[in-house]
């Protein structure tokens, strides 16, 4: 065990034995180190006044990410090389992106501009020449309410012009962090504990497993984008805390011919990466799950074990026919994923017991693939419902089907019986309409702010019909985004 | 006048963007004062509920808890007041208490509030407070409040409706109606917004014991006004016994402007536990705890002849003004009806208003307050007109305008407009927006299975009127110099802009002149930022001052140099024998033996003796997909008469920025409250705010006829964007909707849900 948090913020190591378990890297920051630079605007993720970039070792490679800093705790950055709006400036000389902000007047109250700054930041060092689009996706987790963003875009664009990022003190440091972090990185268990609780952060699977068994109470975090806000809004208190970041085996994919396997801390954005190369909807998913910088933090392994009835990886990795590696102890399981949920807020996870893996099958040339998202809004929006159907033709007749929705019932779910109406019969759209109809007796879902029940009924039958029109008459455009609405 | 590298007209970069683009903004929730304690506001979940606190011992008690006050503590303080009721108006002003008393009227309402040692300490031990309410039936809304047997939200006001005034001649418009070749009739709601700037309100409160003098730091819209009321209408202390103080400002928009109650809160607070307390108010509250904008139901009416001749107007506004009165809440929906006739030439008006009260968050002014309002209103109508006229829109528009000729123009509404050349803007934006060519742009889109639509919003709206600004330019010992102007800004960049202008007479580059605003000491006098005020007052003040100084400095340069003050002339910072190199720096000035405090500094005031009237049209251009109902702005164009041009760049900022305010009205911002007055749309997730994607690049350019109310000509700029784009939006989405199905009438915000279901109800999906 190690009781001392390590991490860099900007070029200076901080050493750390007592912090609070839950707090804030942002509360961190601003009350502890007095480094108010990084903005509180909302303090759930939402608006992006508080991005930081944070830089860690993925496969020994140092990579930098934009993060919420008001949701992630400070501990769980062990490791890390943390880069806030202070750290960019070097002498009299403004970083890059800064100057590109100061250029293109896109700062007016500058407030949010600290966030922006960071969410360009990470752009820029990872990204060649990106698409407006493009820069409109990484800004979509800030919000600016006075420059109407097109100076912003403007200077995202401007620094392309003249792309010496060779130059970039960021990159020219990375090699020298990318040492300091190596060397910080061990195998013990970091332990740090205060009056109101107790924070472990195993550092592999076999000191998780024992760990977890041995304190089945506890709560683990993955990328604290939903347990953030239990304890900022939610005012819980979590006790113990297991996190799960620096345990590197659950962080590889593997790919085969088959399938992938992705470890449960493999974050959303490279799910959106690996994934969403297999299919356009899945891209599209991915693409409006939560934010740049949600996606960042956020796992694939938390949006399943979180079991969300409106999660929104779970529908897409149920039609895909995914399969989930629960582990206790030394003792692992799979299970299809569809039996993890069992009911709200209930799932087939035994005490001490965590998601290891999941396995997705990579689509066959005989199968299909659709998803929608329905949500109020097109950006960072919680989904009304959403819709994942894939089928396995044999020449025009269905094989085999799974339609899974989230939204539509207190887990996510499989319709069975929408399901039994389209194998064994030509794929049309009549076919597709009778298991539309047959949804109303899968489903009984709720009225709440996201929607009506009458909706989300109308809706997942349409979805459903929607399928058999973008299979069968490809011509007909079907999608707010093929329509030039987002600058596609 | 000269042309300097640094003065009025040059697009110079923000020196205050160094602080902001480093993180090194201080916001006053980045002050921290030693022994700070923190404050919690508790807030009522009922819109409307008598209530009692039986106990608040076990909240005294828990850890780390200071103070705990409720009403019954405040018996010795004043309400926060309404200054805002408009002349001729006569009305009962309910009581605005600091802390609720036996009855909540909104959600939010603040019922107690409690001080420790940490937030988290103060929000635990508000939950041990023993609040006991019985539910009240609430009024939600306008309409709800204006029903037979409505819930009364204030025992002396009775039907809910807070004043019912008019303006303009009954009889004569009602004879022109009578004779008109039609009558045309629109209903529109301007929906209810929440400012969200970026920064919440926030709030320090400190007592320095020893001189009894209180210490309040805000993000706030100026200081002075906020001292005058807190300390005099509040406290009840003299004015001089409280220091305001606003550090840099995220945002505002209007909103930040008003005394809230957690001010006088943070002060008594502060007195009685002898430290500093401070309150930050989390994004939740924010939407409980702000003024919120807008909210009015308008009809409206136009009599024209048959050519398309504007005969006579006819308006009658609802202004919702929610619980309490805010600070100028009764004026804004006044002020909309003071320019309800806009550009148009028009024979006889008559407009009625009145303010209605409903169990909901206060609202006041907003980006615009009230000339949004109107400029919606009448640009709606006017569209209106021309569709029933079967008159292009920019035809009728032209045929009614006022013309530069007219000018000085008296309004029916008693305003008088200086200049302005209202065709001249409407010719220049067709011909930007390629107007002419809309109907292949139309052709294509429909093609591709889209609706396209094309809206004009022709606006002229009133800025900067009333108070002026008395303020100094002064040259320090080091040779910089240092403004004191009472305004504030709030993210518009007015340490560029006002140092341009000091740099234009003095020709030094902008880092050598420091801004001093937001501080009730070291700036005696001020009436802060609002209605597009800071530029046309502050600059014009400062030009002043700036010619003033010049001559003071002249003086002792001559003496220095024993020159002619003829002779002399300014140049690269120093004053110097015009045509030779014997110059006199502004250092070696200030510390020249004759250069006493006074003859370095110079003081003037502005006072403007009219308004500004800053106008202009927009041009948008929008696609609709009828499938899906969703609207995408495909063209944004705009020509503005802001008079003259300070900074270019700052002036496009100001526009974009008020215009993106005005799509987000349009398209997507809603403040939802349900049947019980509950607000279901709190929280960024559920109140949708423009983002990135959503906004379209701007075609933005100035055809500036300067004003002649103030010495630079110049006229407000700060708001304008927010009042031609809403409607430019709307006209654009109806345009659309009218041309494909028919549709005449929608209401902001124009979602995709409600687009598609005005395109069912018109039959459109069978």
């Amino acid at each position: 065990m190690r009781s001392i948090l390590r991490f860099y913020l900007g070029d200076t190591l901080h050493e750390i034995d007592r912090c609070g378990h839950t707090q804030t890297l942002l509360d961190w920051l601003r009350l502890k180190q007095r480094q108010c630079g990084t903005k509180e605007g909302c303090n759930e993720g939402d608006c992006g006044a508080c991005t930081v970039v944070v830089g860690r070792l993925e496969a020994g490679k140092l990579v930098y990410r934009a993060i919420n800093s008001c949701i992630v705790f400070l501990a769980t950055l062990d490791g890390c090389h943390i880069l806030t709006v202070e750290n960019l400036k070097t002498a009299d000389t403004l970083h890059p992106v800064q100057q590109a902000m100061v250029n293109l007047h896109a700062t007016q109250c500058g407030f949010c501009t600290p966030g922006i700054v960071m969410s360009l930041l990470a752009l820029w060092l990872n990204e060649n020449h990106p698409t407006v689009a493009r820069i409109e996706d990484v800004l979509a987790g800030n919000l600016c309410r006075c420059t109407g963003y097109r100076p912003i875009v403007d200077a995202a664009l401007s620094l392309y012009r003249d792309d010496d990022r060779e130059s970039d003190p960021v990159l020219i440091n990375a090699s020298a962090i990318a040492g300091k972090l190596a060397a910080m990185q061990d195998q013990q268990t970091l332990h740090l504990s205060d009056p109101e609780g107790v924070f472990f952060a195993p550092a592999n699977l076999d000191d998780l497993a024992s760990l977890y068994s041995s304190h089945p109470e506890a709560t683990l975090v993955a990328g604290s984008t939903d347990v953030g806000l239990w304890v900022t809004k939610g005012m819980q208190r979590l006790n113990p805390i297991i996190s799960l970041v620096r345990v590197e085996d659950l962080k590889s994919v593997h790919e085969t011919e088959a399938g992938f396997t992705f470890g449960a801390m493999v974050s959303l954005n490279t799910v959106y990466e690996r994934l969403g190369a297999m299919h356009p909807h899945i891209r599209e998913l991915l693409r409006r799950f939560g934010s740049e910088q949600v996606r960042n933090s956020g796992t694939i392994g938390g949006n399943i074990a979180n079991g969300s009835p409106i999660g929104d990886l779970p529908p897409l990795l149920i039609a895909l026919g995914a399969s989930l590696t629960l582990r206790s102890g030394q003792t692992s399981r799979t299970i299809p994923l569809e039996t993890f949920f069992i009911n709200y807020k209930v799932q087939d996870r035994a005490p001490s017991e965590f998601v290891e893996c999941i396995t997705v099958p990579k689509l066959g040339t005989d199968e299909i693939l659709n998803v929608s998202k329905i949500s109020k809004r097109f950006d960072e929006d919680i989904s009304a419902l959403c819709g994942a159907f894939w089928l396995k033709m044999s020449g025009s007749t269905v094989s085999a089907a799974r339609i899974a929705f989230g939204g539509m019932a207190a887990t996510p779910k499989r319709a069975q019986l929408a399901e039994q109406e389209l194998v064994g019969h030509i794929w049309s759209t009549e076919v597709a309409d009778r298991a539309a109809r047959a949804l109303a007796t899968d489903f009984a879902p709720l009225t709440d702010l996201r929607a009506t029940k009458d909706y989300r009924s109308a809706v997942a039958g349409n979805l459903l019909r929607r399928f058999a029109v973008e299979t069968l008459e490809v011509h007909v455009p079907t999608r707010v985004n093929q329509v030039g609405a987002h600058n596609g | 006048m000269k042309v300097m590298k640094f003065g009025i007209g040059q697009p110079m970069r923000r020196v205050e963007d160094l602080r902001f683009i480093t993180g090194k903004g201080q916001y006053t929730d980045d002050i921290q004062p030693k022994r700070a304690t923190f404050a919690y506001v508790l807030r009522s979940p009922h819109a409307h509920a008598r209530f009692k606190i039986s106990d608040t011992a076990a909240a005294r008690a828990a850890p780390g808890v200071l103070l705990v006050l409720t009403a019954s503590d405040l018996a010795h303080l004043g309400t926060i007041p309404c200054n805002g009721v408009p002349d001729d108006v006569d009305m009962v002003l309910p009581d605005y208490p600091v802390l609720a008393r036996d009855i909540v009227r909104h959600v939010g309402d603040a019922v107690a509030l409690v001080v420790a040692e940490t937030l988290a300490e103060a929000r635990e031990a508000a939950e041990l407070l023993e609040v006991t309410y019985s539910s009240l039936p609430a009024a939600s809304g306008i309409t709800a409040a204006m029903a037979v047997g409505a819930p009364q939200v204030w025992p002396d006001v009775p039907g809910n409706v807070g004043y019912d005034t008019s303006m303009g001649d009954a009889v004569k418009t009602e004879a022109a109606f009578a004779k008109a070749a039609k009558v045309v009739s629109i209903d529109v709601v301007n929906n209810r917004v929440v400012a969200n700037y970026m920064e919440t309100r926030a709030a320090i409160g400190e007592y320095d014991a020893k001189r009894d003098v209180f210490t309040l730091t805000t993000g706030s819209q100026g200081v002075h006004g906020i001292r005058k009321t807190v300390a005099q209408t509040i406290l009840k202390i003299d004015t001089l016994k409280l220091h305001v103080k606003t550090p840099d400002v995220g945002g505002g928009f209007g909103t930040k402007g008003f005394v809230y109650r957690e001010y006088p809160l943070v002060l008594e607070a502060a007195k009685r536990i002898g430290r500093p307390v401070k309150w930050v108010a989390d994004r939740s509250e924010h939407f409980v705890s702000d003024a919120q904008g807008r909210d009015n139901i308008t009809t409206a009416h136009m009599a024209l002849d048959a050519r398309g001749r504007f005969l006579a107007m006819k308006v009658d506004i609802l202004g919702g003004v929610g619980a309490y009165l805010s600070a100028f809440a009764p004026y804004v929906p006044w002020l909309g009806m003071s320019m309800a006739t806009g550009c148009y030439d028009i024979g006889s008006f008559f407009g009625r208003t009145r303010i209605v009260y409903s169990h909901t968050v206060p609202v006041d002014a907003y980006r615009g307050a009230g000339r949004p309002e109107a400029a919606y209103v009448l640009e709606r109508l006017v569209d209106a007109c021309a569709r029933e006229m079967k008159m292009p829109p920019e035809k009728i528009r032209a045929l009614n305008f006022v013309t530069p000729k007219q000018m000085p123009y008296e309004t029916l509404t008693n305003r008088t407009y200086d200049v302005g050349d209202f065709a001249g803007a409407l010719k220049a934006a067709l011909a930007k927006a390629d107007y002419a060519g809309f109907s292949k742009r139309a052709k294509l889109a429909s093609k591709a299975g889209k609706l396209r639509g094309i809206g004009i919003a022709s606006y002229i709206e009133c800025t900067a009127w009333g108070d002026g600004e008395e303020g100094s330019v002064e040259l320090r010992p080091d040779g910089t110099f240092l403004m004191r102007v009472g305004t504030q800004s709030n993210g518009q960049g007015h340490e560029t802009a006002y140092a341009q202008v000091v740099a234009h007479y003095l020709d030094v580059p902008l880092e050598r002149i420091a801004l001093i605003q937001g501080d009730s000491v070291q700036v005696p006098t001020g009436n802060g930022t609002g209605g597009s005020r800071s530029i046309p007052v502050g600059a014009a003040m400062l030009t002043r001052a700036s010619v003033i100084l010049v001559k003071q400095l002249k003086d002792l340069a001559s003496d220095i140099l024993e020159t002619a003050v003829t002779d002399l002339e300014i140049e690269d910072g120093a004053i110097r024998v015009a045509g030779t190199d014997r110059q006199v720096t502004y250092g070696q000035i200030a510390a020249s033996p004759k250069a006493s405090k006074a003859k370095l500094k110079a003081t003037a005031e502005f006072v403007p003796p009219e308004a500004t009237y800053p106008n202009g049209t927009h041009i948008c251009e929008v696609e609709i997909d009828p499938q899906t109902g969703e609207t995408s702005v495909v063209g944004y164009h705009l020509v503005d008469d802001f008079g003259m041009t300070l900074n270019p760049l700052l002036l496009a900022g100001q526009v974009h920025g008020g215009i993106g305010q005005g799509i987000g009205q349009a398209l997507m911002e809603n403040t939802v409250f349900d049947g019980e007055g509950q607000l279901i749309s709190a929280s960024l997730m559920d109140y949708a705010l423009p983002r990135a994607d959503h906004l379209p690049s701007y075609d933005f350019e100035t055809r500036n006829v300067p004003s002649t109310t103030n010495p630079m000509g110049l006229k407000g700029a700060g708001e304008a964007g927010s009042i031609g784009s809403s409607p430019a939006v709307m006209n654009a989405v109806i345009d659309a909707l009218y041309r494909g199905y028919g549709i005449t009438t929608l209401d902001m915000p124009a979602t995709p849900h409600k687009i598609f279901e005005a395109i069912r109800d018109a039959g459109g999906y069978r």
